[in-house]
């Protein structure tokens, strides 16, 4: 969000020119350290939680936050703290691997339409059409009500959902660069079609996808907390936030902490998508004009 | 204009289709049909009852004539017979879209009027504490989902302050300002989504548009501030919001089911849910066009004003 407006908008042209900027916005670094924390409490979480995250203490049922229990019980009595950091890992690789599918698989579709052309392009792209005119979210929960509600179609719905609008960014990134001297040299050269598009143009458009991979990454976790907050992503007794949050509804009123630490961990971890994608927003925009 | 609308239009009708035979195909994958479902538990061995119940219901057809003959029947306003309701679903479905644009739409109005003012706010004096502030909000804003937001609501609102109920059910025939109270939450929830995302918009477009040359004519002529700001750069600034509503109005769509579930408000979210959970095809089907069809419309809409708000633009 920094607008670098300066009084001098010469000054600021000068010093672009003499120095190009390398400097990594705040952004970036605050988003990456806490995305790998979260990450780290992904991998070792279910290694240092006090209790099980599944453990009934009947005697405790909606227990209020103490020592014994950091953030309260929830209304089996299980423990929240722990049911959240076990949760971690559902939500993280869950997101994680929603975008990876929808991505890689636009990727691909992207570059070919945007290569090949022609009727190949063109049918491609109605297809994305029809497929970006529904909703995200209800496009997902019809993938999902089609192929039955659990975590695996969860992820597929949510690649699907992705496709089409990776492979629009990535197609236009191709289109630019088809007339590019080096991609008419290899054509030339008579290279085969998979080369071109392999080794010449997939290199250069990293910067966009990169960037649609963060903001994609951070709609796959709100797509996959909404998900099971429907109750169309994982099921019980599994410590996904989206579903604490469901579960506990009737007693948001009497227990408000059942919910306060899933919610939490939920908007921290978009807080910190959201900080990664622009920072790497703003740190490949801000290395472009320096490598002009 | 005339020949962009007409152009646009055919075009909202082959999506349309598009998005029908979509829907066909993926509620085909859904295991059993709906005959399995009506059945399940009712009759034990598979055979007579089953096959006679298929051919009253035309399943067993081939693939393509059950969905040309669907298509037809929507084309007609004959959207079929809801299995879990046992009854037609046209009514049933404008029904509950009646409810789910009471919140949709108070909450888009609010959501737009806020935007232009607290963008306009943010624009006019970059990185001044206002703007960082507005940021620092809209950030946390659009990094809350719907349901989040809803939850903590209830805690706060309903549960703390025991201002407003934490279920929105609406019984016929109260006053507006009745209704007004028992929305109040949910309609805050979604215009606080739509909000989030729009301020951001409002204010990068607009600190643009304060850069140009225009306005900065208008300000040597001498014209107040505020008569430059909201008339002159407003109209430019707005374009780009237009397009976000736009492409918001999905994410909306979202955010109102999931409103729904949070305040078990009974809209067309909740009915789309609903007709998951009964495994109700006929009723899944006709509901998710519902909302891809009103989608769409959406989309002709923005268009449209977009085309109205810039001149530029003859799409010829």
């Amino acid at each position: 969000m920094s607008d670098s407006t300066s009084e001098h908008p010469m000054i600021d042209e000068v010093e672009r020119k003499v120095k190009p900027p390398r400097r990594v916005p705040t952004s970036l670094v605050i988003g990456v350290s806490l995305v790998f924390v979260f990450i780290v409490v992904a991998i070792i979480g279910p290694y240092i939680t006090p209790y099980p995250f599944d453990q009934f203490h009947f005697a405790d049922r909606l227990a209020a936050p103490s020592a014994e229990f950091w953030l309260g019980t929830d209304r089996y009595g299980r423990d929240i703290f722990s049911r959240v950091i076990h949760g971690t890992q559902l939500t993280v690789t869950m997101a994680g691997t929603g975008t990876i599918i929808g991505v890689s698989i636009g990727l691909l579709i992207g570059l070919f339409s945007g290569y090949i052309g022609g009727w190949f392009d063109e049918i491609l792209m109605r297809l994305t059409d029809i497929v970006m005119s529904f909703p995200a979210l209800l496009l997902a929960m019809l993938v999902v009500a089609a192929l039955g509600s659990n975590e695996i179609n969860a992820v597929l719905s949510i690649g699907i959902v992705f496709i089409p609008k990776v492979a629009r960014v990535v197609r236009s990134a191709t289109l630019g660069l088809r007339n590019v001297q080096f991609v008419e040299a290899a054509e030339v050269r008579g290279e085969s079609n998979s080369y071109i598009i392999f080794r010449e143009i997939l290199p250069n458009v990293w910067p966009p996808v990169i960037v649609e991979t963060c903001i994609r990454l951070s709609y796959a976790v709100l797509l996959v907390v909404s998900l099971s907050y429907l109750g169309l992503g994982a099921q019980p007794p599994a410590p996904d936030w989206g579903l604490m949050i469901a579960k506990e509804r009737a007693f948001l009123v009497s227990a408000p902490w059942v919910v306060f630490a899933p919610a939490g961990a939920i908007v921290l971890l978009i807080i910190a998508v959201n900080l990664l994608g622009d920072g790497m927003r703003e740190y490949l925009a801000a290395r472009k004009t320096g490598d002009e | 204009m005339l020949y962009f609308l007409i152009r646009r239009i055919g075009m909202l009708f082959l999506t349309l289709v598009g998005i029908s035979a979509a829907i066909f195909l993926i509620v085909q994958v859904l295991p059993g049909d709906a005959v399995d479902a009506m059945l399940e538990g009712w009759v034990e061995e598979s055979g007579g009852a089953y096959d006679i119940l298929r051919a009253k219901l035309g399943l067993d057809r081939p693939l393509y004539v059950q969905y040309f003959s669907w298509l037809w029947n929507i084309m007609h306003g004959d959207l079929g017979r809801s299995l879990a309701m046992d009854a037609p679903i046209a009514p049933v479905l404008l029904d509950r879209l009646g409810y789910s644009l009471r919140l949709a739409i108070p909450a888009l109005i609010i959501a737009v009027i806020l935007s232009l003012i607290l963008g306009v706010l943010a624009a006019t004096r970059p990185n001044g504490w206002i703007d960082n502030l507005i940021t620092v909000v809209t950030l946390t804003g659009v990094s809350v989902p719907a349901f989040v937001s809803g939850s903590l609501f209830i805690v706060i609102f309903a549960s703390w302050l025991q201002w407003f109920p934490s279920t929105s059910s609406l019984t016929e025939g109260e006053g507006f300002f009745h209704w007004a109270y028992v929305l109040a939450m949910p309609i805050a929830v979604l215009a606080i989504e739509a909000l989030a995302h729009l301020v951001r918009i409002t204010r990068s477009s607009m600190i643009e548009v304060l850069k140009s040359p225009y306005v900065r004519t208008a300000k040597l002529k001498g014209l107040p501030r505020w008569r430059v700001v909201y008339v002159h750069a407003l109209r430019n600034a707005m374009l780009p919001t237009v397009t976000v509503i736009a492409f918001n109005i999905g994410w909306m769509l979202g955010g109102v089911v999931l409103v729904e579930q949070v305040f078990s408000y009974p809209g067309l979210g909740s009915l789309v849910l609903y007709s998951i959970e009964q495994r109700d095809i006929p009723l899944l089907q006709a509901s998710m066009f519902f909302v891809a069809a009103g989608y769409c419309f959406a989309n002709l809409l923005a268009d449209i004003c977009y085309a109205l708000l810039d001149p530029r633009i003859r799409y010829t």
